[in-house]
C-alpha cells in the first residue's frame, strides 16, 4: 500500500504530465468506444428492422424483389394445406413532416398474423383487443409507435402526407401505440396498404412458418423463391462486416499512437524515480515487485482514463452515429438508428482497450523499472547509452515485424482481419525505424543546419538528438499520426479521384431521371409506364434528344446467392462508356447477341470470377447459364452487379418496369440552355408523377457528395490521432523540462533569460514537428499503398488509381509545425517561473 | 560476523583492468562497529556493496550474520537477504521524496509483511528516540539535512534488521550533526543488537573498540581503534 502511495504522490506531483497521459488514453479508448457504439445500435436497429419484418417466419416466398400475386397466398392456404402463412406488404415511403423522412409501411393480415407474434408483439395485441375493428374498418388508417410520434411529431387523428414511387397519398394515425418494435414504421391492415400503395392484387411477401422447404412444392417456379429468413439476416449483415471491420481497424489506429504516449509518459515516471527504484531495490524489493508496480501503476492509471472514455465515447457516438448511419443508407440499407445506447460490452471492450493500450505502452518501461541497479545512480547519460542499444535491436526488430507483415499479406488474402494485422506489422515495424533514422541524420543536420543558428537554437535542436531515448518515441508517435491523415487523405483523394474519372466515363447520359429512391445509391423504385410514355412523347424531349437510354435494376436468384442486376439499352456511347478490367476479345458481339453478361469489379473479386467464367441466373425460364463476357470497373457499389442487355432482360426475365432512364442530347446544341429548359419541362411533369431528375453534373456533384458524406468520419479519425500525438510532444517537452531543470539552473545563472529558455522548448518542438513531418511522408505513403492496393481491394474489390496530391504534403508540413509550435508553448511558457529558485530535490 | 574469503574485484577502463581488491581474505567474529575507512574513490562503497549484496566481487566468497551470500550473485536470494537482514543508511540519505516520513519509515515493515501495531509502535518510538515524531507527516523536502539523515536511520532499524550498513552516513552533514548522527546510530545499534558496519573517510566518527579496516594498494588491513 505504502508502495502505492508513493506512485499516487508522483503523478499527483506531476499532473500535467499525468493528466497529459490520460488524456491520450481517453481520446483513444472514446474513438473506440464510439465506432462501436454506432456499430453495435446500427445491427441492433436493423436486428429490430428484421424482427418487423419477420417476427416468428422461418421462411418467405417472395420473387426477388417483385411483388408477388394474392392468388398465391390462397393456393398456399387451401391447397397446400399450411395454416402458417401471412400476406405482408412491405414498402419503403418517404412522409412529409418537416422534412420529407424515410419510414416503412407493412401491411399486415391481423388474423393470418396471429401464429407470427412473438411474446414482445405488445402493441399487436393491444391493438388485436382494443380496436381490430377499427384497424380493418377505418380507411386509409394506421398505427404508429409512440417513440416514432414524438420524433416526427405526429398527434392521434393526424392526416400525413407520404410519397410512394411517383405519387403522393394521405394516410390517417389512428392510434399511438407504446411499443418499440413499432418504430420508424406505420402498421396498416394489409387491404389498406394495397389501396395506399395502388397494388390491389398482389403483396410484397407471403411469410410461412414451416419445417420443410419441399411443403410448397410445385409453387416454388417461375419468378417465385423461398427464402430462409434467419439466412438473409446473415447475408446482410454479412455485407456490412468490411465496412465494419474498416471502421474499428480506424479507430484501433489511434490507439495505437496512444500507446506511444503512455510509453513516453512511463518511460519518463521511470527515469524520474529511478533513484526511488535503486532505494526500494536496497531496501530488499524484488525486480518482479517492481515490475508489478509499474504495472499497477499503469492499470489505475488506465482504469481511471477507460472510464471517463467510455464515458467521452458515448458522447462522441451521439455525434457519429449520424455519419454512420448515413453512410449505411448511402451504401448499404435503409436503416433508422433512432437512439444510441451504452451497452455492457461496449464498456468492457473500452476498459479492455484502455488498459491492453495502456499495458502494452508500460511494459518495456516497466521492465526497464525491474532492472533498476540498488542504489547506484542511473545517469540520463547511462540512460541515453542503454537506448542506444536498444536502437541496435531495434533495426533486426523493425526487419522481422515489416518481413513477418509482408510474408502474412501474402498468404491471408481471405481474412480481412489478418490482412489489418499485418498491416499494423508492417506500420509498427516502419515506424520502429525512426528513431535509428533520426540517429542517422543527426550528425548531417548538425552539420548543414544546427551549426549556423544561435547557440540557444542550437541547445535546443541538439537537446533532441542527445535526447533520444525521449525523444525517438514522440517523434515517431507524431509521424505515426501524420502518417495516418497522410495515408487517409491519399486514399480518399485517389478513391475520389477514380469515382470522378469513373463518373466522367460512365455518366454518358446528358439528364438522368429516376424513381424516388430511399437509398442514394440504388434505384429501386420503378417509373410508370403512363410517366414513360409522357416523357418519349414530350415535343421538347423529342426535339433535342438524340437517344433515350432505360435502366432496369432487380435482384435475381443465381447459383452464387442472390445478385443484383442491371439491364441497359446498349448504343456506341454507353459501350464507351465501360472501362474494362479484363474483356474477351469480342465482348460487344457476345453481350448484344450471345448469352453473355459483364459483371463489376466487386462481385468478380467477391466470387472470384474471370471472364470466360460462368453464373447461372434465375430466369423465368429457370436456371440459365451466362457467360462473362468482360469485368468493368464500377464503385456504385461493392456487392457488385451484373450487367446484361436489355433486350435479353426483358426477354428472359419478363420485366417491362423502367429503374431510370437517360436522356442522351443531340451533338451541337448549347448543352446548359437545352438541359435547363428540358428540366423545366421535367419540373412541370413532376407536379403530376414524383420522380427525380438530375443532369449529368447535377449527377456527379450528388455523388461526390454522398462520397465525401461518407468519408467524414475518417476527418473525425484523423483529428483524434492527431490530437493524441499533438499531447505527446507537449508531455516529452515537459519531461525534457524537468529533466533539465540544473542545465537551465545554470544557464540561468550564467544570464540566458527565461525568453532564452522558452526559445529553446520552442527550437525543440518545432524540431520535433519538422522531423515527424519528414518521417511521416515515406511512412504515409507506405500505408497510403496498402490501403489501396491492399486493404481496401481485398475488403471491397475496388481497384483504385493511385492519385498524388502536392499539396497533401505541404499540408502535412504545416500541420506537424502547428501542431509542435502550439505543443511547445505550454512548457515554454512554464520556463517563466525560472529555475534559480528551485530546490535541488 | 563477517567473513571474506579471497575476495576479489576489479574495474576496466580503456581495457584495462584495475583491481581494488584482490585475494582479501576477513575473519571477524566481534559484535564491535566496523568501520571501513579511506579517501574518496579507495573502495569503501564497492565494499559495502559486496558485502550487503548489491554489488558483485570478480571473485571470493561473503559470509555475512552466518548467511553466505550467493556466489552467482542470484539477485532473488540476495535481494530477500537484504530485505531481512539489513539496514542502510545513505550519505544522500535517499528517502522516498513521495513518501512522508511516517511511510517512509514504515516501507521496510511493509515490505517485509512485519507491519503489525507492535511493530509500528517500536518505528514510532525510534523515531521519538531519534526527537522528530512531531515530523511524522512531513515530507522529505520539508526537512533539514540532519533530520533526514536521522528519519533515514530510523527506517534502516525500523525492521529490526541484523546489520547496519551506513555508507559516508556524515559525509553531506556538518559537524555538529555528523556527532549527533554518529552517537545516534551507535546507540541504537547496541540497544538493538545490530552489528553496525560503516563506510567512511572521516576519522573523528571511530572511536574506541572499533574495528577498523582499510583499503590500500589491493588489500585490506584490519585494526582496533583505542
Amino acid at each position: 500500500m505504502i508502495l502505492i502511495k508513493s506512485s499516487i504522490k508522483y503523478f499527483t506531483k506531476h499532473n500535467l504530465q499525468t493528466v497529459l497521459a490520460l488524456i491520450g488514453i481517453l481520446l483513444g479508448v472514446s474513438i473506440v468506444v464510439a465506432i462501436d457504439l454506432c456499430i453495435v445500435s446500427s445491427q441492433k436497429a436493423f436486428k429490430t428492422s428484421l424482427e418487423q419484418s419477420f417476427g416468428k417466419t422461418t421462411h418467405f416466398l417472395s420473387a426477388s424483389g417483385n411483388d408477388i400475386s394474392q392468388e398465391i397466398y390462397t393456393k398456399i392456404k387451401k391447397e397446400k394445406k399450411i395454416d402458417q402463412a401471412t400476406p405482408v406488404i412491405e414498402k419503403n415511403i418517404l412522409i412529409k413532416t418537416n422534412d420529407w423522412v424515410r419510414i416503412k409501411l407493412l401491411g399486415l393480415d391481423p388474423f393470418s398474423y396471429q401464429g407470427f407474434k412473438t411474446t414482445s408483439d405488445k402493441g399487436l395485441d393491444e391493438l388485436s383487443q382494443a380496436s381490430l375493428k377499427d384497424f380493418l374498418l377505418c380507411d386509409n388508417c394506421g398505427y404508429i409507435s409512440s417513440k416514432t410520434a414524438k420524433k416526427l411529431n405526429i398527434q392521434k387523428h393526424q392526416e400525413i402526407v407520404f410519397q410512394h414511387e411517383s405519387s403522393y397519398k394521405k394516410i390517417r394515425i389512428l392510434d399511438i401505440i407504446d411499443d418499440d418494435k413499432l418504430d420508424n414504421l406505420i402498421l396498416v391492415d394489409i387491404s389498406t396498404a394495397q389501396k395506399l400503395l395502388d397494388q390491389p392484387n398482389t403483396i410484397s411477401r407471403i411469410d410461412l412458418i414451416i419445417k420443410d422447404p419441399n411443403e410448397l412444392g410445385e409453387l416454388v417456379s417461375g419468378d417465385l423463391e423461398l427464402v430462409e429468413s434467419l439466412k438473409n439476416k446473415k447475408s446482410t449483415q454479412k455485407m456490412l462486416s468490411s465496412f465494419n471491420l474498416n471502421l474499428y481497424s480506424l479507430s484501433f489506429l489511434s490507439l495505437i499512437v496512444a500507446v506511444f504516449l503512455i510509453y513516453n509518459t512511463m518511460s519518463f515516471s521511470i527515469v524520474q524515480r529511478q533513484t526511488i527504484f535503486g532505494i526500494f531495490r536496497t531496501l530488499g524489493l524484488s525486480s518482479r515487485e517492481i515490475f508489478e508496480l509499474v504495472i499497477k501503476e499503469t492499470l489505475i492509471l488506465s482504469v481511471i482514463a477507460s472510464v471517463i472514455g467510455i464515458a467521452l465515447g458515448y458522447g462522441l457516438a451521439q455525434i457519429l452515429i449520424n455519419f454512420i448511419s448515413q453512410t449505411i443508407n448511402d451504401l448499404y440499407f435503409v436503416v433508422e438508428i433512432s437512439e444510441v445506447k451504452l451497452e455492457i460490452f461496449t464498456i468492457l471492450k473500452g476498459l479492455v482497450a484502455g488498459i491492453l493500450s495502456a499495458l502494452l505502452g508500460a511494459c518495456l518501461p516497466a521492465y526497464q523499472a525491474s532492472l533498476s541497479p540498488a542504489i547506484q545512480h542511473t545517469k540520463r547519460s547511462s540512460q541515453e547509452r542503454e537506448f542506444d542499444n536498444y536502437l541496435k535491436h531495434l533495426w533486426k526488430i523493425s526487419i522481422a515485424s515489416i518481413s513477418l507483415g509482408f510474408i502474412i499479406l501474402g498468404f491471408s488474402e481471405d481474412y480481412l482481419i489478418i490482412n489489418f494485422m499485418a498491416l499494423a506489422l508492417i506500420l509498427v515495424g516502419v515506424a520502429i525505424l525512426v528513431p535509428n533514422c533520426i540517429k542517422i541524420i543527426s550528425s548531417g543536420f548538425d552539420r548543414v543546419l544546427v551549426s549556423k543558428l544561435s547557440p540557444i537554437n542550437k541547445i535546443g535542436i541538439r537537446s533532441i538528438f542527445r535526447n533520444l531515448s525521449r525523444t525517438a518515441i514522440t517523434i515517431t508517435a507524431l509521424s505515426m499520426a501524420l502518417s495516418i491523415a497522410l495515408a487517409l487523405d491519399i486514399t480518399v483523394g485517389s478513391f475520389r479521384k477514380t469515382v470522378i474519372d469513373w463518373l466522367s466515363a460512365t455518366l454518358q447520359s446528358d439528364i438522368y431521371i429516376s424513381a424516388p429512391s430511399l437509398s442514394a445509391n440504388k434505384t429501386t423504385g420503378n417509373l410508370s409506364e403512363e410517366f414513360q410514355q409522357e416523357i418519349y412523347k414530350n415535343p421538347i424531349i423529342q426535339k433535342f434528344s438524340q437517344n433515350i437510354i432505360s435502366y432496369r435494376n432487380n435482384w435475381v436468384k443465381s447459383n452464387l446467392g442472390e445478385l443484383m442486376i442491371a439491364s441497359i439499352d446498349f448504343n456506341e456511347r454507353i459501350e464507351k462508356s465501360f472501362k474494362f478490367k479484363e474483356k474477351s476479345s469480342n465482348w460487344t458481339k457476345d453481350f448484344t447477341e450471345n448469352d453473355s453478361i459483364i459483371i463489376s469489379e466487386p462481385l468478380a473479386f467477391r466470387f472470384k470470377l474471370k471472364t470466360g467464367d460462368s453464373i447461372n441466373l434465375k430466369t423465368r425460364y429457370g436456371f440459365k447459364q451466362f457467360r462473362v463476357a468482360g469485368i468493368f470497373y464500377d464503385y456504385g457499389n461493392e456487392q457488385g452487379i451484373i450487367m446484361i442487355h436489355n433486350k435479353k432482360y426483358k426477354k428472359l426475365w419478363n420485366d417491362l418496369k423502367i429503374s431510370s432512364l437517360g436522356i442522351m442530347l443531340k451533338p451541337n446544341l448549347d448543352k446548359d440552355l437545352t438541359i435547363s429548359s428540358i428540366k423545366q419541362e421535367l419540373a412541370q411533369l413532376n407536379t403530376v408523377h414524383n420522380f427525380n431528375y438530375r443532369s449529368n453534373s447535377d449527377l456527379k456533384q450528388e455523388t461526390l457528395r454522398i462520397f465525401d458524406r461518407t468519408f467524414q468520419i475518417t476527418k473525425a479519425l484523423k483529428i483524434i490521432t492527431i490530437l493524441i500525438a499533438f499531447i505527446s510532444i507537449i508531455s516529452t517537452l515537459l519531461a525534457m523540462n524537468i529533466e533539465k531543470k540544473k542545465e537551465y539552473a545554470i544557464l540561468e545563472a550564467l544570464g540566458t533569460t527565461r525568453k532564452n529558455l522558452a526559445q529553446i522548448t520552442l527550437a525543440q518542438s518545432l524540431s520535433i514537428g519538422f522531423l515527424s513531418a519528414i518521417f511521416s511522408l515515406p511512412l504515409g505513403l507506405l500505408q497510403a499503398v496498402l490501403l489501396i492496393n491492399v486493404i481496401n481491394y481485398r475488403s471491397f474489390g475496388w481497384t483504385l488509381r493511385f492519385h498524388q496530391d502536392y499539396s497533401i504534403f505541404i499540408q502535412i508540413l504545416v500541420i506537424a509545425i502547428l501542431a509542435s509550435l502550439i505543443a511547445g508553448l505550454i512548457p515554454a511558457i512554464r520556463h517563466t517561473k525560472g529555475y534559480l529558485a528551485l530546490r535541488n530535490d | 560476523m563477517l567473513k571474506l574469503i579471497n575476495l576479489s574485484k576489479s574495474f576496466t577502463e580503456a581495457d584495462q583492468k584495475t583491481f581494488i581488491f584482490e585475494n582479501i581474505n576477513l575473519d571477524l567474529k566481534t559484535n564491535a562497529p566496523i568501520i571501513i575507512l579511506g579517501s574518496s574513490g579507495s573502495g569503501k562503497t564497492t565494499l559495502l556493496n559486496i558485502i550487503s549484496g548489491i554489488d558483485q566481487a570478480d571473485s571470493g566468497e561473503v559470509i555475512i550474520a552466518g548467511t553466505t551470500l550467493d556466489k552467482h550473485h542470484n539477485q532473488n536470494q540476495n535481494t530477500l537477504f537484504r530485505k531481512e537482514n539489513l539496514g542502510f543508511v545513505f550519505q544522500f540519505y535517499n528517502l522516498i521524496p513521495t513518501l512522508n516520513v511516517e511511510d517512509n519509515i514504515l516501507l521496510p515493515l511493509e515490505l517485509n509483511h512485519k507491519n503489525t501495531t507492535e511493530n509500528k509502535n517500536y518505528v514510532i518510538n525510534l523515531l521519538d528516540r531519534v526527537g522528530l515524531k512531531h515530523r511524522l507527516k512531513s515530507f522529505p523536502d520539508m526537512l533539514s539535512g540532519g533530520e533526514q539523515q536521522r528519519i533515514s536511520l530510523v527506517r534502516a532499524l525500523g525492521h529490526k534488521p541484523k546489520v547496519l550498513i551506513a555508507d559516508e552516513p556524515t559525509g553531506n552533514l556538518d559537524k555538529a550533526n555528523s556527532e549527533k548522527i554518529n552517537k545516534l546510530m551507535r546507540e541504537l545499534c547496541q540497544l538493538n543488537t545490530v552489528q553496525l558496519i560503516m563506510a567512511t573517510h572521516n576519522p573523528d566518527l571511530i572511536e574506541k573498540g572499533d574495528i577498523v579496516l582499510e583499503i590500500s594498494n589491493k588489500n585490506i588491513t584490519v585494526s582496533n581503534a583505542e
